[in-house]
């Protein structure tokens, strides 16, 4: 984009210099055009420059004492006065081999950059030479003698953005370049920014986006990939099949199987349950099979009236059917003892299901009737609260729906203060916990009273040194024999024979599907006819 | 209008026999009801556990606490409550993909807590114990002491408990041994003796497992009498049977 005027300069000429410029072409010829030779084209003002030149140019003349024949020979300087009202030019030595064509600069202003006139270079601009014609026949605007304008000093800012002010363009690539230099960006070409570097571009690009390219839609796949793409959703298809309906299909059998053996179960508990019976052999507490449940009864024989004693009831909605009778029979003990229980339990379902124990099991007693016990509610945190509590256990924050759980028990302040800590467990992971971060913190240990399925994780506790388990019962059995060494019978008794019978049939059961496992895979296999495969 | 708390009652325990008994049917194959029914127990079960984190955790020791403070009767010491507030916040910034860098550091908090408790305890509560009553076994004071009283009995149970216990620890530990002697170009072979022991470690582990297993199955047994004993208290109570 070039911001040269459109306008021819001469048209931009006041009116009293055209009129004088228009007087001068009638008075001379063209002083632009080369000199005419005499001879060959002899101008009518040559031809008698005496008789019509002005008075005062005859004046001039006079005074400098100029001859008319150079002036005759150099038309261009006949009229120096007017010839100030042309365009100044700038002649070149001769011999000088023509510039090459410059890049147009269009910040120079039109004072340098006028028609037929080059480019000055930038020395130029800052010491301005006046050249004057060799052959000067007339008086110049200004004199040589006088004192040279000096040169005008440049902002720094416009140095920069003066033509050659900025490098070449370096070829050299960024490894070639020494001490880790770059390469300029792109320089812009046009415009206002005309020399500047890493400009951003003027034009989005958005405007030089054409027709987007037309793809095809067929996909181009070999024979090979499509086998392997047949196979791939062959995969797929068997994937989001329905297993169980494919396993009734195929394995009815074993489904009718399955069927009979869990109504075997089924009848095996329910009728001692519907009949009541107690024919099953109660196991004996005096056999010394079980010195873990004798001694926790032990320590609880021996508790003094009032005993306080925390109950940590860490049992889960799954296994609270089966804690129910061994719970009921333990804390049944307790409070004959008048003890003081405190309830407490690191899962968010304990305090709740201590509550409804003790609701539906105990309430007849006066302790649960008249609400003489505490429950200080969930601890959360996991071990890191448990480790607190343990520690002290007065300055962990409970939640509890009594307005300071701690009234009742001021006498406590710390854990060893309990005469018993018993630890109602679902599992064997939350009875780990609390032995491991007690540690030796209990002089009197832990009571546990566990599910069976914690009971063989947790046996290994009770023979450590010191014991840290003092005491354990599990399972229905544990309330049986528990209720037994008490010589009561409660829900533990009435369990028994159904736990019995249904212990006796699913041993019967494991044995006979066992058998038959066995002689399903003796069973010589019928030969498959070919091509019959479910891969084929 | 409210209902008669014994009819609440009945109704609460016709609908978990229902419950009961759909769940239980699962032993005859997998159907809607039970599908439906077990979502009801995740559901409840989510919205319980969210309840008691409401009701027992964040209003009291957070929520009451901050009340207390504004009303001007400091229940909590200024310090310890910024300090609660402050981490709940954090950990309230794991909510959003943008700001949960903010709740790192708490959870770095808890789980750091976590390891280093359940390490330490587990060292020293469970490993160093376990390992002096394995070592007390071999304590020769009580063979002696058996011996010198004429106990034959208790001298060969202490005899009995020593060799089980050597043998149970060494096969089980040769179990999980798998280095094999390199052969040249013929594949390893573990040594002849170590494969021995560890045979007898495999049996000692199928029992361990059997006992682990057997105890599962007895916790299965003991809740279904109770659920059994239930359903048949349920039918006497909603249809007068005896």
């Amino acid at each position: 984009m070039s911001y040269h005027s459109a306008k021819d300069p001469e048209e931009e000429l006041p009116d009293w210099l055209k009129a004088l410029r228009k007087r001068q072409n009638q008075e001379s010829p063209e002083p632009a055009e080369p000199a005419p030779e005499p001879a060959a084209a002899p101008d009518a003002a040559s031809e008698a420059p005496g008789e019509e030149e002005p008075g005062w140019l005859q004046e001039i003349r006079s005074r400098y004492g100029r001859e008319k024949g150079p002036i005759e020979e150099a038309p261009m300087s006949e009229e120096p006065a007017l010839g100030d009202t042309q365009p100044h030019r700038v002649s070149k030595p001769e011999g000088e081999e023509p510039q090459p064509e410059k890049e147009e600069v269009e910040w120079v202003p039109e004072e340098f950059d006028s028609e037929g006139e080059s480019t000055p270079e930038p020395e130029a601009l800052s010491t301005p030479v006046i050249e004057e014609p060799e052959d000067r026949g007339y008086t110049p605007a200004f004199t040589t003698n006088e004192e040279p304008i000096s040169p005008g000093e440049l902002p720094s800012w416009l140095q920069a953005l003066r033509p050659g002010a900025f490098p070449k363009e370096d070829t050299r690539s960024g490894e070639m370049l020494p001490g880790g230099e770059t390469l300029p960006g792109e320089i812009e070409t046009g415009g206002p920014l005309a020399g500047l570097s890493d400009v951003l571009p003027a034009e989005p690009d958005l405007g030089l986006s054409g027709k987007p390219p037309v793809f095809s839609a067929r996909l181009d796949v070999t024979q090979n990939q499509q086998l392997h793409a047949a196979a791939l959703k062959q995969l797929v298809d068997e994937e989001a099949k329905s297993i169980e309906d494919e396993s009734r299909r195929v394995a009815l059998p074993t489904r009718v199987l399955n069927m009979v053996m869990g109504a075997a179960l089924l009848a095996a508990v329910l009728f001692p349950l519907l009949t009541q019976s107690r024919t099953a052999v109660r196991p004996d507490a005096n056999s010394g099979l079980f010195p873990e449940v004798q001694s926790l009864h032990d320590l609880i024989d021996v508790l003094p009236a009032g005993a306080p004693v925390l109950v940590a009831f860490e049992v889960q909605p799954a296994t609270f059917g089966e804690i129910t009778p061994l719970a009921t029979a333990v804390l049944n003990h307790l409070l004959d003892r008048q003890s003081a229980l405190v309830f407490i339990s690191t899962l968010p379902t304990g305090p709740s299901l201590a509550e409804k124990l003790l609701q539906d099991q105990l309430g007849a007693l006066p302790a649960v009737a008249t609400g003489d016990y505490v429950n200080l509610g969930y601890l959360s945190g996991g071990i890191a609260a448990l480790r607190s509590f343990i520690g002290d256990p007065r300055g962990v924050t409970l939640s509890s729906s009594q307005a300071d759980p701690w009234q009742d028990l001021q006498a406590l302040d710390q854990l060893s203060d309990f005469a018993l800590i018993v630890v109602v467990s679902s599992g064997a992971e939350e009875l780990r916990a609390w032995i491991e971060q007690s540690g030796g913190d209990l002089p009197n240990g832990l009571l546990a009273v566990t599910s069976q399925q914690a009971n063989p994780l947790l046996r290994a506790y009770l023979q450590t040194d010191p014991r840290t388990l003092r005491g354990l019962v599990s399972g229905v059995q544990g309330a049986a024999l528990y209720e037994r060494m008490r010589a009561q019978n409660s829900l533990g008794s009435s369990y028994w024979d159904a736990y019995s019978y249904g212990l006796g049939a699913m041993v019967l059961l494991i044995l006979l599907g066992g058998l038959y496992g066995r002689l399903i895979t003796l069973r010589p296999e019928k030969v498959k006819p070919a091509g019959s495969s479910r891969a084929a | 209008m409210l209902l008669d708390p014994q009819l609440l009652t009945l109704i609460g325990l016709a609908v978990a026999a229902i419950l009961t008994l759909i769940t239980l049917s699962y032993a005859v194959g997998d159907h809607p009801i039970f599908r439906i029914v077990l979502y009801l127990f995740v559901g409840v079960a989510s919205g319980y556990a969210a309840a008691i984190a409401v009701q027992d955790v964040i209003l009291p020791q957070l929520i009451y606490p901050i009340m207390d403070e504004i009303a001007g009767t400091p229940s909590l010491d200024l310090v310890e409550l910024g300090v609660r507030g402050a981490l709940s916040l954090l950990l309230l910034t794991k909510l959003s993909p943008r700001t949960a860098r903010l709740g790192n550091p708490v959870t770095a908090l808890l789980a750091g807590v976590g390891a280093a408790l359940a390490i330490a305890g587990a060292v020293q509560g469970t490993i160093l114990p376990q390992i002096g009553a394995a070592a007390g076994t071999f304590n020769t004071q009580n063979f002696q002491l058996s011996l010198q009283g004429g106990h034959y009995g208790e001298t060969i149970q202490v005899i009995l408990d020593g060799v089980i216990l050597l043998l149970a620890t060494t096969s089980t530990l040769a179990y999980f041994h798998f280095g094999a002697a390199s052969r040249g170009k013929q594949e390893p072979l573990r040594n002849i003796f170590v494969d021995a022991i560890a045979w007898l470690g495999a049996i000692f582990i199928a029992v361990a497992l059997a006992a682990l297993f057997s105890g599962v199955l007895l916790t299965a047994l003991g809740a279904l009498i109770e659920r059994l004993s239930f359903l048949i208290k349920a039918a006497g109570t909603l249809f007068g049977a005896p």
